[in-house]
């Protein structure tokens, strides 16, 4: 069991499945989840104790990118660690995550080994 | 009249039939992108509403991408819902029994987690899906600009009238109805199934 509250955002129900299952096999036990940048941050204030994000980056209203600038810039957020899944691959895109400030980046399809060591760097990067 | 300015004449001359003869072989190519443009336009554009008709393909496109994106995303959601079932029967088999048996449990639910893990594809092909659709938006804007280009030829210009007669005369009109009927077949939509019940294809059948 991982004593963390997981925020995790994407727009498709079928990962957001896929998601939650693999932080279970993980052993996080505590999540929270969202369906756009809107949604999520919301929750974010809401909740008050979410230690870790995982986000999409394509999802309407707003997207990935637009919700990690908005976390990394409002306080008390602005340290959370935030790991990206998505389906952009190209290099420019994982430079543009790096800039905004993401701690860590992950390419659908994944496997539950490959999150479950991202989270791990993410966590041991940020804290 | 002298020699010099005969010759000045004779050339000015010669230019212009160079620019006629140009004109010959451009306006028929006019002709040809115009009628391409009208072939093209109904399949694509909604953007100009002079050509919003009921063939208009595009925003149907996007209507069934959207469809499409529900669909796969429904059917994804029952073969999860089956997979956590026959997960959890497994394990419920699995209880008491031998370590053999136990160890067969747990490599069918290895499996189960691999074909959950699989059905990303969902998400990853309705991206792809958008992603084309989007790029036939944007190629029907142009063509839409192209049209309104061509449109305000044919009012303005006296090349735009001969064009709009070379469209009418039809010089090789059978030719130009079989390349519209081959371009509506290339574009015609082959699975679309609206809608009807097993009962009306059995009264079909007789
Ligand atoms: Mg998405």
């Amino acid at each position: 069991m991982i004593d963390r509250k997981v925020l995790f955002v994407d727009d498709s129900p079928t990962m957001r499945r896929i998601i939650k299952n693999s932080l279970k096999k993980i052993g996080f036990t505590d999540f929270v989840e969202a369906e756009h940048g809107i949604d999520a941050f919301e929750k974010l204030e809401e909740e008050g104790d979410i230690s870790l994000i995982l986000t999409d980056w394509n999802m309407p209203e707003m997207n990935g990118e637009e919700f990690v600038k908005k976390v990394r810039s409002t306080e008390p957020f602005s340290k959370l660690p935030i790991l990206m899944i998505t389906t952009r691959g190209m290099k420019d895109d994982v430079i543009t995550a790096v800039k905004i400030g993401v701690n860590g980046y992950v390419v659908k399809p994944f496997t539950p080994d490959v999150l479950k060591m991202k989270i791990k760097q993410v966590l041991e990067k940020v804290g | 009249m002298n020699d010099e300015k005969a010759s000045t004449i004779i050339e000015k001359i010669e230019e212009m039939r160079d620019f006629l003869r140009i004109g010959d072989e451009v306006i028929p190519f006019l002709g040809e992108l115009f009628r391409f443009i009208q072939q093209v336009m109904p399949l694509m554009s909604e953007v100009n509403s002079s050509f919003k008709d009921s063939t208009s393909k595009l925003p149907d496109a996007e209507d069934r991408i959207s469809d499409v994106t529900k669909a796969t995303e429904l059917a994804t959601t029952e073969i999860m819902d089956t997979l956590d079932e026959i997960s959890e029967n497994v394990e419920l088999l699995a209880e008491g029994q031998s370590e053999e048996k136990q160890k067969i449990a747990e490599t069918i639910n290895n499996h189960i987690q691999d074909v959950l893990m699989s059905l990303q594809f969902q998400d990853i092909t309705s991206q792809k899906l958008t992603h084309a659709n989007q790029i036939l938006v944007a190629i029907s804007k142009k063509f839409s600009g192209l049209h309104l280009k061509t449109e305000h030829i044919k009012l303005n210009t006296k090349i735009g009238e001969k064009m709009i007669n070379e469209l009418q005369i039809g010089i090789n009109s059978e030719k130009i109805k079989k390349d519209s009927e081959d371009f509506h077949k290339e574009t015609e939509d082959v699975i679309r199934h609206e809608k009807i019940s097993q009962d009306d294809i059995d009264d079909l059948f007789g």
